[in-house]
C-alpha cells in the first residue's frame, strides 16, 4: 500500500510537471518572435509557472502524509 | 457491490486492446489535432500573471480524468441518441471557431488565442463519441478544467478585476505606511503611487502599486490551482466552494502583506533588494503557503483529499449499444478530426503575432510614428482630429494624404488615411465606419470584406461625396504602444476623380492568409446582406486601395512597424 501511495504521489507530481520541459524551448528564439524587441523581456526564472508545480509538490507531500497517518491509526486499531 | 465482485476479461493482448483503444482514440482525435497550438502555449509560461497558469490546466484536466475515470458500477448501455444530442452542438462551436472566426477576428484571433477555445468543446465531442454520456459525467471535472486550457477568460478577468484590486492594495499600502511611519509620501491625487523621503533628494524612489503588485495573479492562479484540488477532494459541492473561496481569499491577503513587505524593505533596506528580489520571491512563498494552509483547512471544511482513482472498471472499456451507427460516428469523427486539425494547422498563421508583443509598434506621440512610409509614396500629415469624446481620453486621430512622390495635379495617385488608435476596442466598433456614412445621411451602397494579408481582413465601403462615387477601404488591427496593447482602425479614402495606384504599378496579392479566413471571407460576403461592390466605376480605385492596403501591413509586418522605426530614427539623432 505504501509503494502505491508513493507511486500515486509521484505520478501526481510527474503530470503536473509535465508542462515544464517546455520552459526551456519557450526561453529560446522565439519568445520575442524574432522582432519587435522593445518591452520583450524573457524573465531568467519564470515565477508563475513554478507556482503550479510548487503546488503539485506540496499536494503530493500532503498526500503522502495523510496515508501515512491513515495507515498508522489502522495499525494502531 | 464491491471491486473484488467484478469480473475483468481476460488479460490478452486482444483483450487489451479492446479494453484501451477507446482512450487511445480520445487522446489521439480528441487532442492529437490541437498539438500544434497546445505547443503554441509555451509563451504563456514565461508570462508574468495568470497567463501562466493556463498551460498547467491541460496535464491538470488529464489527471482529473484519469482520477475520475475508474469505479466499481456496471457500465449502462450507450445510448446514441443522447450522445449526438450533445455532441453534435460541440462539433459544430469547434469548427465554427476554427474556420468562420478567424476572418472576422483578424490578428484578435491569435492575440485572445481563440483557437484553444476550440479545444474543450472538440476533445468533449470526441470523448461523447467514443466513451458515452455516462462517462463524461463520471468524469464531468475534467471537462471543465480543459475550458481552463483558454486563456481568454483568466486574462479578462484579470482586466476586470485589476482597477478594484490596485485601489484595495493601495489603500491597505497607503494604511501600513501611517501605522508603521514608513518614509513615504503619496499624493491624494495619485493615491497608488508611493514616493520616498528618506533619501537624499536625487535619489528618493518611486514604487507603484499596478497590475503586478495588484494581486489578480495570485488569486486568478489560485482560482485554477484550488480548482484541481478542491476537485481532487471529496466532499459536498458546497464545501467546495466554500474552500474554494476561502482560498481566493487568503490568495488576495497574502498578496497584501507581498506589498507591505515590499515597502518595508524598500524603506529600511534598498529598493533594488526589495523588487529585484523580495517582490517575485516572497510572492511564490507567500502562494506556497497559502497552499498548504487551504490543503490543511480541508478537513475543516469537511473536504478529505483523495487525488487518487478507486474501483476497477475504467471508463473506456466497451460497453454495449450503438451498433452499425456508432462505428459510422466513429469514422465520421475521424473525417472530422482531420477537419479540425486542418484548422487548427491554419489558425497558426498567425503565430508569427505573439501575445502582444509582437504587434507592430505605434508611436502616438508622434504622427510620423503611426504610418508607415511607402516606397514610391510621400506621407503628408494633414491634422490631428479631437475625437477623445468617442474613443476615449487617451485615443488619438490623424488625417493624413499619401501622395505618390511626383504627383503635380488632382488626377495623380493620391490616397486619403484616417487613423484612429484607442485603447477601448469597442469604441471602434461603436463608432465605425458603416456608422459613420449612416451618420451623415449618406447611402451604404456596397460592402465586401477583403484580405490584405497576414490574415487580416479589411472592408471596402462603397458611398457617394458630394456627387463622387468614392471607396472606403479600413480595418482594425492591435498595436504595440510602449509595450502596451492598443488597438487600431487605419481607413483609406478614394473616389473616382484620383488614381489610387502607381501607374504601371502590379496588382499586389496578399501574403500569408490561411485558407480558413480566406473562407470565412466569403462566407462574410455572402451572408451580410449587402451587395458586392460590382460596379466599374471604382473597380481601379478599390485594387489601389486594396493594393496600398497589402503595403502598409507587409511593411508593419516586416519592420515590426512605424513606432520601432520612429525609435531608431530617435536614438540615432545626436
Amino acid at each position: 500500500m505504501k509503494a502505491r501511495s508513493l507511486l500515486m504521489a509521484l505520478l501526481l507530481m510527474a503530470v503536473l510537471f509535465a508542462s515544464a520541459p517546455d520552459l526551456v524551448s519557450a526561453q529560446g528564439k522565439n519568445a520575442c518572435k524574432g522582432k519587435n524587441k522593445k518591452n520583450c523581456e524573457v524573465p531568467e526564472v519564470p515565477w508563475t509557472l513554478v507556482l503550479p508545480i510548487a503546488t503539485a509538490a506540496i499536494a503530493g507531500g500532503y498526500y503522502l502524509v495523510q496515508r501515512r497517518r491513515e495507515d498508522d491509526l489502522i495499525l494502531d486499531r | 457491490m464491491t471491486s473484488a465482485s467484478v469480473p475483468l476479461p481476460r488479460a490478452t493482448p486482444l483483450t487489451f486492446i479492446r479494453r484501451h483503444w477507446r482512450l487511445v482514440a480520445v487522446v489521439v482525435l480528441g487532442l492529437g489535432p490541437f498539438l500544434p497550438s497546445i505547443l503554441a502555449m509555451r509563451e504563456f509560461l514565461l508570462a508574468d500573471n495568470a497567463l501562466g497558469f493556463t498551460p498547467f490546466a491541460l496535464p491538470a484536466a488529464a489527471y482529473l480524468f484519469w482520477v475520475r475515470s475508474r469505479n466499481d458500477q456496471k457500465p449502462t448501455d450507450r445510448d446514441i441518441l443522447v450522445d449526438l444530442f450533445v455532441m453534435s452542438p460541440l462539433v459544430v462551436s469547434a469548427f465554427f471557431i476554427l474556420f468562420i472566426t478567424p476572418s472576422s477576428l483578424s490578428w484578435y484571433f491569435w492575440l485572445n488565442r481563440v483557437d484553444l477555445a476550440a479545444l474543450a468543446p472538440w476533445a468533449t465531442a470526441v470523448a461523447l463519441t467514443f466513451l458515452g454520456y455516462q462517462r463524461i459525467l463520471q468524469t464531468w471535472p475534467a471537462w471543465v478544467m480543459l475550458i481552463f486550457t483558454w486563456p481568454y477568460p483568466a486574462v479578462w478577468v484579470q482586466r476586470v478585476l485589476t482597477p478594484l484590486f490596485v485601489d484595495v492594495t493601495a489603500a491597505v499600502a497607503r494604511y501600513s505606511v501611517d501605522f508603521f511611519r514608513l518614509p513615504y509620501d503619496v499624493d491624494a491625487s495619485e493615491p497608488q503611487v508611493f514616493v520616498s523621503t528618506h533619501l537624499p533628494e536625487a535619489d528618493n524612489f518611486v514604487l507603484v502599486v499596478g497590475q503586478l503588485c495588484s494581486g489578480t495573479s495570485a488569486t486568478i492562479g489560485f482560482l485554477i490551482v484550488g480548482a484541481t484540488l478542491a476537485f481532487l477532494s471529496r466532499g459536498s459541492a458546497g464545501s467546495r466552494v466554500r474552500w474554494l473561496a476561502a482560498g481566493l481569499v487568503l490568495a488576495f491577503v497574502s498578496n497584501l502583506i507581498r506589498v507591505v513587505v515590499l515597502l518595508t524593505v524598500a524603506g529600511q533596506v534598498s529598493r533594488d533588494v526589495a523588487v529585484e528580489q523580495v517582490h517575485p520571491v516572497l510572492g511564490m512563498v507567500l502562494f506556497c503557503v497559502v497552499i498548504v494552509v487551504m490543503l490543511l483547512l480541508l478537513k475543516p471544511f469537511g473536504l478529505r483529499f483523495d487525488p487518487v482513482p478507486h474501483g476497477r472498471r475504467l471508463a473506456w472499456e466497451p460497453v454495449a449499444g450503438g451498433g452499425k451507427a456508432l462505428r459510422l460516428l466513429w469514422v465520421l469523427m475521424v473525417a472530422a478530426a482531420l477537419g479540425i486539425g486542418g484548422g487548427v494547422a491554419q489558425a497558426q498563421q498567425f503565430d508569427f503575432i505573439g501575445v502582444g508583443d509582437g504587434a507592430p509598434a505605434v508611436s502616438v506621440e508622434d504622427e510620423r510614428g503611426i504610418i508607415p512610409e511607402l516606397p514610391g509614396w510621400k506621407i503628408i500629415h494633414e491634422t490631428e482630429i479631437s475625437w477623445t469624446d468617442l474613443f476615449g481620453g487617451t485615443s488619438r486621430g490623424d488625417v493624413f494624404t499619401y501622395y505618390s512622390t511626383d504627383w503635380q495635379q488632382l488626377g495623380d495617385p493620391q490616397i486619403g488615411v484616417q487613423t484612429v488608435v484607442t485603447e477601448d476596442r469597442a469604441t471602434l466598433e461603436r463608432y465605425s465606419l458603416e456608422q459613420c456614412i449612416d451618420f451623415h445621411q449618406r447611402d451604404l451602397e456596397a460592402r465586401r470584406a477583403v484580405d490584405i494579408g497576414y490574415g487580416i481582413t479589411a472592408y471596402i465601403l462603397h458611398d457617394t461625396y458630394e456627387d463622387i462615387p468614392s471607396s472606403v477601404l479600413y480595418w482594425v488591427m492591435p498595436v504595440n504602444v510602449d509595450g502596451e496593447v492598443r488597438h487600431a482602425r487605419i481607413a483609406l479614402f478614394g473616389d473616382a476623380e484620383a488614381l489610387t495606384a502607381l501607374p504601371g504599378s502590379e496588382a499586389a496579392s496578399p501574403q500569408g492568409t490561411s485558407a480558413t479566413s480566406r473562407f470565412g471571407q466569403a462566407l462574410e460576403n455572402a451572408m451580410d446582406g449587402l451587395p458586392d461592390p460590382a460596379d466599374d466605376l471604382r473597380a481601379d480605385v478599390d485594387r489601389g486601395l486594396v493594393g496600398h492596403a497589402i503595403a502598409i501591413v507587409d511593411v508593419m509586418v516586416q519592420t515590426g512597424g512605424p513606432g520601432v522605426l520612429e525609435e531608431a530614427e530617435a536614438t540615432a539623432a545626436p
